[in-house]
């Protein structure tokens, strides 16, 4: 299976996280010798691999996550959701209910969110305060955290205006400014970028989360930036682990969805269905906490949520196109 | 020499453990399944200096299909093949380090690989050739091994866990490194994993059998640059030696070189990304940490315009593979390099990235047991690694001829002799080359 995004490195990485090989469960994976990782070694794929993370060092100290603690929580639509960690498992289109099971179970019990495209099944209706549902299998009643409704049909769902949950817009990539207004006087608690959408071909998915970010910053409601209840939500099934992930925080998203990552994780997409799945996914996200933690303590931070969401001066890039850095707003390698 | 299995003496045989097999020889280099910058050409190249102590080329001919930044980056004066190999007149490869407190023959200092990451053997090899080349060697954190301590061209290391660390220690030896940093894992503390902390590594860095020997991510009395100082102060009051600090380049090496001179270190050794390791977290080496050549230059400007330039040293490390390596980043800047993985390629390494494992076919980085079957030759790694220093010092006085300059203190900084092909102008820039 192997691809440009899905390199056989990457692969066997994701697969140690999750148990699904290797012996160190739910661990950040160890290796050796010099990186081979891109922009430098392998090719460049994504603007995520130009970006570098800092190490903070005698100027200011690390902070180290075998020892010390750093909080990896994070909130959405203003407080409405709390997560135990920035992430969104998005279930994958092809997906078997028995995987949609224990992909909603281990959300639930590893205090993230689950983002569904079909009803929650039956029997798991206890597990729907952690699940987010797109709007045209909500259900009202159910309890579910929230629901996702598509942006082209924005003004079909005047009626999501009474519901209790929260609910968050999809976009594509290219968006304009008026749409982002108007998702903030429906009500919208968020945006859920997705770049699978047709309309995000355009655009790659940092750049859209870097512009969104700054975009709420700037429209005011009551003379306060709207940004602190509305939440940006990163989604693509090219989202690779813990360190795109990072890189979206740090690039303006509240959290973002890791749906292909786990497949691969859990050896599903090699055509494995393993029976432990649920306990494959659950290793997989603690080993995701555990490698986001190393990189927030190695930047010497201690709590991701208020310290590395929008933080663009934690990263250098690394032959980057110019314009397109100036846009994100991240410096070049070099520069202090 | 052939790789065949010494035939069983009867002496042999009446023991109740067999005698290892020595390893003398290099081991067939693996179909390298992922991109790697330490391609099977490096390797020849460098078992080509290893074998025989003569240069092999003047410039490297595959750099241009690199990735690296550095490889995109060539001395104006490169002609075709560069001419004959035979030794040249009116080069000195000789290189002044702290203030003048150290003189090395040739600018190439021995990578920090500690006794513990390495088996033994490599460390013991590293110190012989340096003493035997007038190089400088550094041991890395955990303590020295008993035939290191013997040997002259040491630095010892002050790092986080303060493992094998006592006032003896640090008399040993040329200077002491204050280590900070890595390349292959900024802002992360040194990592030892339990499988290779056997009963000798448990004894020189008094931690438990099969326990990881994680030292703390930062210094807990260097929390700023004024505790550096006073860290550095109380080194030199100790034992009068030079001091250097090792960091990783980061976002933000500038500020942290300018403040590691301006407390009196003698010399900086800064670890681009790329350095090998002996253990990493693997999301941690490919997305923390820059490049040494985009820090050569950048440190180098602004030690000259602090006036903290003079005297103070700059050691670069991190994939530096080969003597135009070498050239081009004194001439970006730097007094010196560090060769740490090109010198276990030197000795055998094939880069399967096992060291973490304990289980390395070419032992160097296995784990220390009592009766290993096999055991790297120290007569054969020592001389590989004397010759890799010759023919990598032959190389860069050829460089230095071809380039014009006599000495390494005229090729230092020399940023006009070189240039830059495929890189924007805000990277040529930074590096303070003129794109070609």
């Amino acid at each position: 299976m192997e691809t440009a995004v899905w390199s056989r490195r990457r692969v066997k990485h994701l697969q140690e996280m999750s148990g699904a090989a290797g012996k160190t469960p739910g661990e950040a994976v160890i290796t050796s010798m010099g990186s081979t990782g891109p922009p430098l070694v392998e090719n460049p794929v994504f603007i995520t691999d130009h970006l570098v993370s800092d190490g903070a060092q005698v100027t200011r100290p690390s902070i180290d996550p075998y020892r010390e603690p750093i909080e990896t929580y994070a909130f959405l639509a203003g407080g409405l959701i709390r997560l135990s960690l920035p992430l969104v498992v998005e279930e994958r289109p092809g997906v078997s209910d028995a995987v949609v099971e224990a992909l909603v179970r281990a959300s639930y019990n590893m205090g993230v969110l689950a983002y569904l495209r079909r009803a929650l099944p039956a029997g798991l209706e206890r597990y729907a305060e952690r699940v987010v549902v797109d709007a045209p299998h909500y259900e009202d009643g159910l309890g579910y955290a929230g629901v996702v409704v598509d942006y082209d049909s924005l003004w079909e769902h005047s009626a999501l205006r009474r519901l209790e949950c929260v609910k968050l817009l999809r976009i594509p990539t290219a968006v304009s400014h008026a749409l982002l207004e108007r998702c903030i006087a429906a009500g919208f608690g968020g945006v859920v970028i997705d770049e699978t959408l047709p309309a995000s071909r355009e655009s790659p998915l940092e750049l859209a989360v870097s512009d969104v970010d700054r975009a709420f910053k700037s429209i005011k409601e009551d003379g306060e930036p709207v940004r602190n209840r509305v939440s940006v939500v990163a989604c693509s099934p090219r989202i690779r682990g813990s360190d795109d992930v990072f890189k979206l925080l740090g690039l303006g998203a509240d959290c973002a969805t890791l749906g292909e990552a786990m497949l691969v994780a859990t050896g599903f997409r090699e055509g494995r269905s393993p029976e432990n799945m649920q306990e494959l996914m659950e290793n997989f996200i603690l080993a995701v906490q555990k490698e986001i933690k190393l990189l927030a303590g190695a930047a010497g931070v201690s709590c991701v949520y208020t310290s590395i969401i929008g933080n663009r001066e934690l990263f250098r890039a690394i032959r980057l196109e110019p314009s397109l850095r100036r846009r994100l707003g991240v410096k070049p390698a070099g520069v202090g | 020499m052939s790789m065949v299995l010494e035939t069983p003496t009867a002496a042999a045989m009446s023991r109740t453990t067999l005698e290892p097999k020595m390893v003398q020889d290099y081991l067939r280099i693996p179909p390298q399944e992922d991109k790697e910058f330490w391609d099977a050409r490096k390797i020849e190249h460098i078992r080509q200096l290893a074998r025989f102590g003569r240069p092999a080329w003047v410039w490297d001919p595959y750099k241009h299909e690199s990735n690296r930044i550095l490889d995109r980056i060539s001395f104006l004066a490169e002609r075709g093949d560069g001419g004959e190999l035979g030794d040249v007149d009116g080069v000195s490869t000789r290189t002044l380090l702290a203030y003048g407190g150290i003189e090395l023959t040739t600018p190439i200092y021995l990578g920090d690989m500690s006794f513990g990451a390495l088996s033994g053997v490599p460390n013991i090899a590293l110190a012989r050739a340096a003493d035997i080349t007038g190089a400088l060697t550094g041991t890395g954190e955990g303590g020295l091994h008993p035939e290191v301590r013997k040997c002259k061209r040491i630095t010892v290391q002050w790092a986080s866990a303060r493992f094998g660390v006592d006032i003896d220690v640090l008399n040993t030896g040329l200077g002491i490194v204050i280590k900070i940093g890595q390349g292959a894992k900024p802002g992360i503390g040194g990592h030892l994993p339990g499988v290779k902390v056997t009963e000798p590594i448990s004894m020189t860095r008094r931690i438990p059998v099969g326990t990881d020997a994680i030292s703390p991510a930062p210094h807990h009395d260097i929390y700023s640059i004024e505790d550096l100082g006073q860290r550095i102060w109380a080194l030199k009051e100790a034992t009068g030696k030079p001091v250097f600090v090792k960091v990783a380049v980061t976002n933000y090496i500038t500020y942290i070189a300018s403040g590691v001179a301006r407390m009196g270190a003698d010399g900086i050794i800064m670890d681009g990304q790329g350095a090998g390791t002996g253990a990493t977290p693997e999301v941690i080496r490919d997305n923390v940490g820059l490049p040494i050549e985009i820090a050569v230059p950048a440190v180098d400007r602004l030690l000259r315009r602090e006036g903290l330039r003079d005297g103070f040293s700059i050691i670069a490390a991190g994939r530096v593979s080969s003597a135009e390596d070498t050239a081009k980043l004194i001439a970006l800047g730097a007094d010196c390099v560090s060769i740490g993985t090109a010198a276990l390629i030197g000795m055998g390494c094939i880069m399967v990235h096992r060291c973490h494992l304990g289980f390395c076919p070419a032992v160097i980085t296995n784990k220390i047991t009592e009766n290993p079957t096999k055991v790297l030759s120290l007569d054969m790694a020592t001389q590989w690694t004397v010759n890799l220093i010759r023919g990598w010092t032959a190389e860069l006085r050829l460089i230095m001829d071809r380039v014009g300059v006599g000495s390494i203190e005229e090729l230092r900084g020399r940023r006009e002799l070189l240039t830059a092909r495929g890189v924007d102008e805000e990277t040529a820039a930074i590096l303070g080359v003129e794109p070609s």
